[in-house]
């Protein structure tokens, strides 16, 4: 592991590349990796064709994990992603078609278009890592990654994810629109396909990752890290400025993507700012005003958290 | 903030404080005071057990006022100290059937204080001592009681206990240190004598007697060397005037010549420690040569200090064994001759028969007279009628030292003999363990002094002939079997007088160091640590620091306990101070590197350094870096300046 | 007191230092925080001290003098415990349920002891509110209810807090001020009698919801009519009831509709006869919509979505 004061950042040439494919979203691709190393899963909330797609995709290239995508609609059934058996005649046995959630890096698109029964499915699984069918359990490959886009709630024709679902998301992220800098290089640049079918994998990603997902667990946080979180946790409950607080997995989820942010950053142990930055993607799916006509962003809404707390 | 009324329970503390504090005080009152106060607290007591309604205040203010008017004609007044101290013994109970909230409970407190002070008017043992503070903690244990009510006794007592501990300090400065006035600051009230046993200035048969039983301690006494026993006379009053029943004083007078003393006298250095009697006498040994600054010699060898002696008092005297030879003024002589026309005729025909006789034979002859004539000394004489003299002499012949004292003193005026009676206190018990001599009021005594022209005065003890243990032992062995006896004087196992004498010891040291602790005695400690100019003036200021600096230590140990900061936290608040002085300070939220960032941006040429101090910082405070880095941190903190 | 004689400095004073307190949530109480001042009772008790204090000398009384000077360095020392007995509380609040105006809001206060020091006789009060009692042990923690009355709707921020004792002798008064970031929802006071609500012309407001097509099954809320009971599919479970679901028409709805309200009513009333008209709705089940100038809340219904409408209605300006 790093000292703090040493300038080799993990990662660092990943999200260079990353970046000159998404344009102009440093903060969000970070996130993203971020939420990977957490072990945690994505939902990226935003309009379409903001490039949430290519981000999904450049990670997975990047580490070299394999790719799924999966366009959600109404009529969407749990089996066309979990799988199907079907009877095989030349075995005479029911033989298993693995769906598209057998893959490590899953891009579930629009999430918010399937029903309700469809959305559980692909939810129970990404929370358990494994899959039961028919009585029959099968794990998922490791690592499993999943990114989920969906539209702004306003928009008509769709089943928002329930608040109780909103919580196996580690984090929820805003792509937003480019700078004009950006925007002139996305405009000037090649298609972003082009360019993502040119990039090159990372030499042993896959491993790579793994080591910094175990490595990042086992960074250290102190007392007064986790007094801090209490706090923060604390305040949510208590100040009736949402409709609840936050739960206790929220506090789990903060910790492990505060851990990752801080493994980012090559430091070996967490700091303050480390939760404050990753506190708005980690709570802005999380806390829901008391006055449901609020429209608060997440980024609001974490500022109010962090300005409540002072740090230790 | 008063409010609130007070719980039963509260209630109940009040009663028990008024009740411990007044306790001693009210027995020491006319039995009536006594009586109404100790009616009061039953009659509140039963009320209180029995939850019934508590009278009406106009009732209890008609109360009081009557108990007031009572007080007035028994004293005559109000404003006297006795008079006042009868009101505040029947107010305190008074008080507790008015008291309903906290405002009135905290009048009873303060009552309280008032009366277990003024017990010290009159008592000032360490057993009093005690009980005071006894009841003293029970007030303040009763004053947090009103105050949280809920709360068990246990934890108040707790709570308690841990306070008197951390103001025991406090409290041995203010009493060693607090600069003593001495008193009084106003004249004291006449009727302020009274209650304090011990001798008088005048004598009447019996009046010794009473005394004898007593064994309050008169005073203590320290001796270079010791005298024997049968020498120890301190000479109080001299009594010459003589109405046929009662001796008094008579009036001072100058004295032609002064003393001539002896070429080579027996000299005896000595200190007393005199308990206050609230008269003016001193109590030095026979014959008085050297004496304290304040106190003034009479003509009759009588001492006497400027003022009533109301507090412990110290002094140091030089006597001589023998007595001087003083020139005397012939109206003295006629004083002592003089006798009431008419009393006690056979007393005055006996001793008309020895007159032919040479003034030294005429002693003799009176002497003989005792010593043969079957005397018996009691503390239990058969009351004397008219002729008392006479009745003590040929009847009843049972008596104790004033009879004899008197009957001689009559005997040799009769036969032309000028005489007084001399009263004071003879013998005294002596302590080994701190080898003082312990006099009590039991050891009051009275003796006789004649006047044999040439030689001047001398001692003559009557009581001698007929109890000559009386000066070689104590009273005890003294008096006949079947007399009472004293119960410390009683013959008891020697265990016990162990104990008696070490309790001696502790009162001794009581005295010299609690009850002791005077004006002057403060000076001298304060000499010993340097203080040469024990100036009160000095010692305020003295007292002033001292206290400020013990309180600003206490503020500071109260309040630093708090924030416990970490070295690293402490140079990174030193940093911190250097950058707001620029006027850049972090907000309570913003973690160490994120100020930085923005510290950096002010100062673009300091990044790097401001990094690195906010880097070290963050290690050291939430992450894994040790000593070295704090190091590093303190010389990058040090070396900063923006 | 002597300070309430100079209530507007007093209340100045107060703001001033109201304004210094750092608003964290949780509050810790720190010493410099803390303020005192000696109590009319240990005005007296001084004077009683001084008293004695003159005595003693008059009379030399050396015991008088130990008396008198136990009870100085008691009440001086006292004074710090007094002070001592706020520091290192820490004191948290959340509001509890929302309120209609008029009915009190209770903030629940949970203070800790952080020190491993019993508190006695504490005293926590909000501004111009009646005082609370209690007492902590050694590292306790105990809630407490302040109550606070209302009068109007919106966000009610908590008062400040007073937090007071007299511990242990009631010689002087510590007190410290908290002022935690905590606000809770005030409902408008429903209209006691307004008119029925008003149907949208050309459409009949149903007397239940829609019935007209099935729309499904769902769990059995207790209250609701036993005929929706769906009885058959109920059996096959093993505990609890379903409820047969109809989706209804637009005509079924009622719209509670700012605009269509008597254009004379002002701002409080139309929102005081919208409150009133939702309750209603949901007593009588109904769905109910909600149409205010800024607002649409989409039609529905039950404690939730009262709950909104409240909200919105509160919160609405």
């Amino acid at each position: 592991m790093t000292a703090a004061s040493s300038s080799t950042i993990p990662f660092a040439e990943v999200l260079a590349a990353a970046e000159s494919i998404v344009l102009g979203k440093a903060k969000p691709l970070r996130l993203a990796l971020a939420c990977l190393i957490a072990r945690g899963h994505l939902l990226i909330e935003d309009l379409p064709g903001m490039g949430k797609t290519t981000l999904a995709h450049t990670l997975a290239k990047l580490f070299g994990l394999g790719f799924a995508r999966v366009q959600f609609t109404s009529d969407l059934l749990p089996a066309d992603i979990l799988g199907v058996s079907v009877f095989d005649r030349a075995q005479s046995a029911f033989v298993f078609h693995p769906g598209p959630i057998f893959t490590e890096v899953l891009l579930a698109d629009e999430i918010n278009r399937a029903t309700p029964k469809t959305q559980s499915a692909l939810l129970e699984a990404m929370e358990e890592r494994q899959v039961s069918i028919e009585g029959v359990t099968r794990p998922l490959p490791d690592p499993f990654f999943v990114i989920a886009t969906q539209n702004p709630i306003t928009h008509l024709g769709t089943f928002p994810l329930p608040e109780s679902q909103l919580d196996r998301f580690l984090m929820k992220i805003e792509l937003g629109y480019p700078d004009r800098a950006a925007e002139r290089r996305l405009l000037a640049g090649g298609d972003s396909r082009q360019k993502l079918a040119l990039l090159a994998p990372l030499a042993e990603g896959k491993e790579r990752l793994q080591r910094a997902q175990r490595e990042a667990a086992a960074i250290h946080v102190g007392a007064l890290l986790l007094d801090y979180i209490q706090a923060l946790l604390d305040f949510t409950r208590q100040s009736g400025a949402w409709q609840t607080g936050l739960s206790p997995r929220a506090g789990l989820s903060l910790l492990a993507a505060a851990r990752a942010w801080a493994y980012l950053d090559g430091r070996d142990f967490v700091m303050p700012e480390d939760i404050q930055v990753v506190l708005p993607a980690v709570t802005g799916h999380r806390l829901l005003p008391a006055n449901p006509l609020e429209r608060t962003s997440s980024e609001e809404t974490a500022r109010r958290l962090i300005e409540a707390v002072p740090v230790p | 903030m008063t409010e609130t009324a007070l719980s039963r329970t509260s209630l109940g503390g009040l009663w028990v404080t008024a009740a411990l504090s007044l306790a001693p005080l009210a027995l020491a009152q006319p039995r009536w005071i006594a009586f109404l106060s100790a009616t009061l607290l039953a009659l509140y007591a039963l009320l209180w057990l029995y939850r019934l309604p508590l009278p009406s205040r106009r009732l209890v203010n008609a109360l009081a006022l009557a108990g007031s008017l009572a007080i007035f004609f028994e004293y005559r007044t109000l404003f006297g100290l006795r008079a006042g101290l009868a009101l505040l013994c029947l107010f305190l109970p008074a008080q507790l059937f008015v008291t309903r909230r906290r405002r009135e409970g905290l009048t009873v407190i303060l009552l309280s204080w008032f009366l277990i002070l003024a017990r010290f008017i009159d008592d000032q043992t360490p057993t009093a001592a005690a009980l005071a503070f006894f009841a003293a903690l029970v007030s303040l244990a009763t004053l947090s009681r009103c105050l949280a009510p809920a709360l068990e006794l246990r934890a108040h007592a707790r709570a308690l206990a841990l306070l008197c501990a951390q103001s025991a300090p406090l409290f041995l400065v203010l009493f060693l240190f607090m600069p003593r006035v001495p008193g009084p600051l106003w004249g004291l009230p006449q009727d302020a004598r009274k209650g304090v046993s011990g001798l008088a200035e005048e004598m009447t048969p019996g009046s010794l007697a009473e005394l004898a039983l007593s064994e309050a301690v008169a005073f203590r006494v320290r001796f270079a060397q010791t005298p024997p026993r049968h020498a120890l006379y301190f000479r109080g009053p001299v009594l010459e005037r003589f109405d046929g029943r009662t001796w008094r004083m008579a009036p001072a007078r100058e004295r032609p010549a002064p003393p001539l003393i002896a070429s080579s006298p027996d000299l005896i250095d000595y200190e007393i420690t005199l308990e206050p009697h609230r008269q003016r006498w001193l109590l030095p040994l026979d014959w008085p040569l050297e004496i304290p600054p304040d106190a003034h010699m009479r003509h009759d060898f009588h001492v006497e200090a400027k003022q009533a002696v109301l507090a412990l008092r110290r002094d140091r005297f030089r006597s001589a064994s023998t007595p001087p030879f003083v020139e005397e003024a012939t109206e003295v002589l006629q004083e002592n001759l003089r006798l009431p026309l008419g009393s006690n005729p056979r007393t005055q025909a006996l001793a008309a028969s020895w007159r032919p006789l040479p003034p030294a034979q005429r002693v003799e002859a009176a002497l003989d007279h005792f010593r043969r004539g079957g005397f018996v000394y009691t503390l239990r004489p058969p009351p004397l009628g008219e002729h008392s003299v006479d009745e003590f002499l040929f009847e009843t012949r049972r008596g104790f030292c004033e009879h004899f004292a008197a009957a001689f003193v009559v005997l040799m005026r009769a036969a032309d003999v000028p005489a007084r009676v001399v009263t004071g206190y003879q013998g005294g018990s002596h302590n080994p363990i701190d080898d003082t001599w312990v006099v009590r009021q039991a050891d009051a005594h009275a003796w006789a002094e004649v006047w044999i022209a040439g030689a001047g005065w001398r001692r003559v003890d009557p009581t001698a002939l007929a109890a000559p243990q009386r000066l070689e032992a104590d009273l005890v062995a003294a008096l006949p079997v079947g007399d009472p006896v004293p119960l410390f004087a009683r013959a008891g196992f020697d265990w016990l007088r162990t104990l008696r004498f070490h309790w001696w010891a502790l009162q001794n040291g009581w005295n010299q160091w609690v009850l002791g602790y005077t004006a002057d005695r403060q000076r001298q400690m304060l000499a010993r640590f340097g203080l040469q100019e024990g100036d009160w003036r000095h010692l305020v200021w003295f007292l002033g620091i001292g206290a400020a600096l013990a309180l600003s230590l206490l503020a500071w140990t109260a309040s630093s306990r708090k924030p416990r900061l970490d070295p690293a936290q402490r140079l990174w608040r030193a940093f911190l101070r250097r950058l707001a002085r620029k006027g850049e300070a972090p907000a309570p939220w913003e973690g160490p590197l994120a100020f930085a960032k923005r510290a950096a941006l002010r100062w673009p040429e300091k990044a790097a350094e401001i990094e690195r101090i906010a880097r070290l910082y963050a290690g050291l405070r939430y992450g894994k870096l040790g000593e070295e880095a704090l190091e590093a941190l303190r010389r990058a903190v040090l070396g900063f300046h923006p | 007191m002597p300070f309430r004689l100079f209530s507007e400095t007093a209340k100045r004073w107060r703001a001033w230092l109201l304004a210094r307190r750092p608003r964290g949530h949780p509050a810790r109480i720190a010493a410099r925080e803390v303020y005192i001042l000696p109590t009319g009772a240990g005005v007296a008790a001084a004077l009683a001290l001084a008293a004695m204090w003159v005595a003693s000398i008059n009379y030399g009384l050396a015991l008088g003098h130990a008396l008198t000077y136990f009870l100085v360095a008691v009440g001086v020392v006292s004074l710090f415990q007094t002070q001592r007995s706020l520091v290192d509380l820490e004191i948290a609040a959340r509001p509890a349920q929302p309120v209609f105006a008029g009915e009190p809001l209770v903030f629940l206060l949970s203070v800790r002891e952080l020190r491993g020091r019993a508190r006695f006789a504490l005293r926590i009060r909000g501004d111009g509110l009646p005082p609370i009692n209690c007492a902590l042990s050694a590292w306790g923690e105990t809630t407490l209810r302040l109550s606070t009355p209302t009068t109007h709707r919106g966000w009610l921020e908590m008062p400040p807090l007073v937090i007071e004792t007299e511990w242990p002798f009631g010689f002087a008064r510590a007190w410290t001020y908290v002022a935690l970031p905590v606000r809770g929802l005030v409902y408008p006071k429903p209209a006691e009698n307004p008119p029925p609500a008003p149907r949208l012309p050309g459409r009949e407001t149903g007397v239940a919801r829609g019935e007209e097509d099935f729309a499904g099954l769902s769990d059995h809320r207790p209250g609701e009519p036993l005929p929706r009971v769906a009885w058959k599919a109920s059996a096959r479970l093993e505990e609890g009831l379903l409820a047969k679901r109809f989706a209804g028409g637009e005509s079924q709805i009622l719209w509670l509709d700012w605009q269509a309200l008597p254009s004379a009513l002002d701002k409080e009333t139309r929102l005081a006869w919208l409150a009133r008209w939702a309750l209603d709705a949901e007593r009588a089940r109904l769905a109910w919509g909600l149409v205010l100038p800024t607002i649409r809340l989409a039609p529905g219904s039950g404690p939730e979505h009262l709950a909104h409408t409240l909200s919105a209605l509160a919160l609405y300006d």
